[in-house]
């Protein structure tokens, strides 16, 4: 376009030339009046130019140009501010990585926004979920929904272990994904007795199996049956869970994986399947609930106590964990945790732009009294902070990958080495969403850390600046003092807040549980004759319902002799052994005989705690328990006797959670190894004695051992781990606050270098030099820690409000060492420039200037 | 300058008049120069400092198109040809300037 401009200015000129020839003016003469009049084509052009809006690029062009080669020339400012916002910039992209995987990229499925979670809820709490019978009823709601996928996950225990996602027939249809090898199956399956089979998942393929190309076909033995491998599903679809599975298996195999007594196809027809619905095209997902409603009413008789007031509920699923305002306002600390680490970053690099702004005053200075406008000032100095925080992103790029590596290592290295095969990641790779996350993240910081300086720097005093000197309006040494301020007061915030998770998960691992924990092994063996057989094998062996310290027991209604109404009471059965596997002190009485255990008699044990809300005056032994029958969700029935006999009293231990302390109600019940209630075997061995003796007698038992430290370690986990994130985060805050603070403080004396000497000449003694150089940083400091104390308590107590887990929100120790830790951390970043503040020669700086 | 009485424009009676011109058929700068400075008697002439940029102003908007081409006396040059929607600028801007004379004329005829 230019380029036609200055053509046709050319061919402009040569036909004035022409006239004017044609007037009878000579060559010469004629060329040089033509030029005259054509004039300034250089201003032309421009003109042009403006008139297409070009300018505007070509000055941002002429910005990018300059500003990067202020940049390469000042390699160590560069690096280190690059380097600053990289690591703010980065764990923010860590964690974006890691909400996009969960939150916000959609599984790889035909129309993701229509499918839906369907459950049923009430009023009185717990979600029950369906049985084949009501999949069937509910598929045919054709109104609303156009298709409806039943599923259940399980593991095989074993090595590797397996975990496997059971679903009915349609499934793969109704998500409209075939497979990368093979085939998937539809949904005419063969009955329950046909060969069973199996469709892998990519990862499974990859990490499981070698990625052999001539997998199927192949037999993989689950529970003793081969499963033929018919087909290998592509790399993108990680299903439609948050844990992609290693197998999809049709539900018609359910029984050789789950075992015969809740085979779905039985019967009794157990509930225990998850529904994944496809809302019908436009269907709004609340008029799909309402049309639902009525009939999962009428399927809800039996469970629970009113069915009027059982709703259905869809929950949206197209992603692993659907966007909703509640779940941004749990994971809200999260994300306000990691945005202040930025914000310290930005206060850092802005204090370090401020300090070269200054340095830069005379050509800055320059640039204003040649004609740049104070808006084009303003656009150059940020086009050169948006350069910084654009390679800032590339480095947070590079930050967060290997952030989430490490800290995926670092998960399953903490885990213990029994559980971490149980733990699934979702997929973290960053997809173009980070990338624009990223992005947008760098020019909003450039606006954070970028503006102010440069305003500030393009309101200076143009015969001051040409001086070399900053008008009075330039005071940069507020902003950067409160700069200093604010990046004392996040690292304070985030040390205290870790401290206080960290002091908390401490005392909770260190509680006594009364239960022994040392070397008892936890295995869960289906088969009766199995299970009785193991026992045998080892002296200190015993079988339980619920093992303990997984989670709470399940509580019963049962009526104490001479209470006036039923009360609900946790309760758990168990061997007679489990009193002395574990360690548990009958106190009073005797515990169960094995002649008890066996024969199934009604007598019970109970715990001290139990005794005393039951008979708080009396005496609890001999006494009769009746056991009453209610349907509700989390309440177990006791069908085994209608009373029974308290034996014995057992002493207080933590069965369930450690926060929670001493068991507030346990009732023992008696059972043998072939009991149908019995379901884990608890054994006092070695891990690798037990996995030895298991594989050796019974080879064909799938073994999962977990050592039973490792369940007591596990509660306490994430709160452990939201202490080591707060940490690192902390630590970073800290060590953004001392070089701050050492830039702010070497700042301070450098410019009053001059005035230091003087004084210095004067007599003032040296050490006052360095008391008022420490001083200032106290009075930053100081400002800085109230702020943060105050934030830290105010955060610590929407934390335990938030956190049902009996935290102690103040913990003198951790307020203590956290204030205590950036207290002497910033006054050992002042002390360098306070120590040179009290060397400066007098006679160097007076010959100065 | 040879003229004593260039007219100051009111702003944008320029492309006024570069359309105006156009408007009885495509032409090239210099035959654009030349065809206001006759018309008007040499009271006009017209800046090529000025010219080429409200030339550009008129394409960006879409007003005129340009096409290079071969002129009379067979030199290459670039040719402006004026668009509907220039048709259509052009009609407006006479009005107003019709509306804007007549209203000078009154004041002035009025003192």
């Amino acid at each position: 376009m230019e380029q036609d401009l200055a053509e046709d200015l050319r061919i402009h000129q040569e036909m004035i030339e022409d006239e004017l020839l044609g007037q009878g003016r000579n060559a010469d003469e004629a060329r040089w009046e033509a030029r005259r009049r054509v004039g300034n084509v250089a201003s032309t052009l421009e003109q042009g130019r403006a008139a297409w809006n070009w300018v505007w690029l070509d000055s941002l062009a002429q910005d990018l140009r300059y500003a990067w080669r202020g940049l390469s020339s000042s390699k160590l400012f560069t690096a280190t501010a690059v380097l600053t916002l990289g690591v703010g910039l980065g764990l923010n992209t860590l964690l974006f990585t890691v909400f996009n995987a969960y939150v916000l990229r959609p599984f790889a499925v035909k129309d993701s926004g229509e499918l839906h979670m369907l459950r049923r809820t009430a009023p009185s709490g717990g979600s029950w979920e369906f049985s084949l019978r009501e999949f069937g009823d509910l598929r045919r709601r054709s109104d609303v929904l156009s298709d409806v996928a039943a599923l259940t996950y399980t593991n095989v225990p074993g090595t590797p272990r397996y975990s496997v996602l059971i679903v009915s027939g349609n499934y793969f249809e109704m998500l409209g994904r075939p497979a990368q090898l093979g085939r998937t199956f539809t949904d005419d399956l063969a009955g329950p007795d046909s060969d069973p089979y199996l469709v892998l998942s990519h990862t499974a393929w990859v990490t499981k199996f070698g990625q052999d190309p001539n997998i199927v076909g192949h037999k993989v033995m689950l529970h003793g049956a081969p499963f033929e491998v018919i087909g290998v599903m592509p790399e993108d679809y990680a299903g439609t869970e948050s844990a992609t599975p290693d197998f999809w298996t049709p539900f018609t195999m359910a029984h050789r994986l789950l075992g015969s007594s809740v085979d779905p196809f039985s019967p009794a027809q157990p509930r225990q399947f998850r529904l994944l619905v496809r809302l019908r095209g436009s269907v709004d997902p609340v008029r799909a609930e309402e049309a639902i409603t009525p009939y999962v009413q009428s399927a809800s008789g039996g469970i629970y106590e009113d069915p009027r007031s059982v709703r259905a509920k869809l929950e949206a699923r197209s992603s692993p964990v659907a966007l909703s305002p509640q779940l941004l306002i749990l994971f809200a600390p999260v994300f306000v945790s990691f945005g202040l680490v930025l914000v310290a970053a930005c206060a850092n690099v802005a204090n370090m732009l401020l300090a070269r702004m200054t340095k830069r005053q005379r050509e800055i200075g320059v640039r204003l009294s040649l004609g740049a406008s104070r808006g084009r000032m303003v656009r150059q100095l940020l086009v050169e902070s948006l350069l910084i925080a654009l390679l800032a992103g590339v480095a947070g790029m590079a930050v967060s990958q290997l952030g989430l590596v490490f800290g995926e290592r670092l998960v399953l290295a903490t885990l213990g080495p029994e559980f971490a095969p149980l733990v699934r990641l979702h997929s973290l790779e960053a997809d173009y969403r980070v990338v624009g996350f990223v992005l947008a993240a760098a020019v909003a910081v450039t606006i954070l850390f970028g503006l102010l300086p440069a305003l500030q720097a393009s309101r200076l005093n143009l015969t001051q600046a040409l001086r070399g000197e900053f008008g009075s309006t330039w005071r940069p040494s507020r902003l950067r003092n409160a700069m200093v301020i604010n990046q004392v007061t996040v690292c304070t915030v985030l040390l205290i807040l870790s401290g206080v998770l960290y002091r908390n998960t401490i005392n909770f691992r260190a509680r006594e549980t009364g239960i022994r924990v040392q070397d008892v092994m936890e295995v869960e063996v289906r088969q009766a004759k199995t299970r009785e057989e193991i026992a045998r094998q080892f002296p200190a062996a015993a079988v339980v319902a619920r093992p303990p310290l997984h989670s709470p027991a399940f509580e019963t209604m049962v009526t104490p002799a001479g209470a006036p109404a039923a009360m609900p009471v946790r309760f758990n059965y168990t061997s007679p052994e489990y009193f002395d596997v574990l360690g548990i002190p009958i106190v009073k009485g005797r515990r169960f005989t094995r002649q008890e255990a066996e024969a199934g008699a009604a007598v019970a044990v109970v715990s001290q705690a139990t005794a005393r809300k039951f008979w708080p005056e009396g005496e609890a032994l001999g006494k009769t328990i009746r056991f009453q029958r209610v349907q509700r969700p989390f309440i177990g029935n006791v069908d085994d006797f209608a009373e029974a006999i308290v034996v014995g009293v057992a002493k207080d231990v933590i069965s369930g959670w450690t926060w929670e302390g001493d068991d507030p109600t346990l009732l023992y019940l008696p059972i043998n190894a072939a009991s149908r209630h019995a379901r884990v075997l608890l054994v006092r061995s070695s891990p690798e004695a037990l996995r030895r003796a298991i594989e050796t007698g019974w080879p064909e038992v799938p073994v999962q051992i977990v050592p039973l430290r490792e369940w007591l370690a596990i509660q306490t986990y994430p709160l452990m781990m939201a202490s080591w994130v707060g940490t690192l985060l902390g630590v970073i805050a800290l060590l953004l606050t001392v070089s701050g603070m050492y830039g702010v403080m070497a700042y301070l004396v450098s410019q009053r270098q001059k005035e230091i000497g003087i004084r210095i000449a004067l007599g003032a003694p040296a050490a006052e030099m360095l008391r008022m150089v420490l001083r200032q940083s106290l009075r930053l400091t100081a400002l800085g820690l109230g702020l943060g104390l105050v934030m830290a308590l105010g955060a610590a107590h929407l934390l335990v409000a938030n956190v049902q887990m009996n935290v102690r929100a103040w913990d003198p120790i951790a307020y203590w060492l956290g204030c205590a830790l950036v207290a002497v951390a910033a006054l050992a970043a002042a002390w360098p420039p306070a120590w040179r503040a009290s060397r400066v020669d007098p006679m160097t700086t007076l010959r100065m200037d | 300058m040879e003229a004593k009485h260039t007219a100051d424009f009111l702003p944008g009676t320029l492309e006024m008049l570069i359309l105006k011109t156009l408007s009885r058929g495509t032409n090239h700068g210099y035959g654009i120069a030349q065809h206001i400075q006759q018309v008007s008697g040499d009271a006009l002439k017209i800046g090529e400092g000025s010219l080429y940029p409200a030339l550009q102003r008129l394409l960006v908007n879409g007003w005129v198109a340009a096409e290079w081409g071969v002129s009379e006396n067979n030199r290459r040059a670039r040719f402006y040809q004026i668009t509907p929607a220039g048709r259509k600028r052009l009609a407006e801007e006479v009005r107003n300037f019709d509306f804007v004379v007549d209203a000078i004329g009154r004041v002035m005829g009025a003192a």
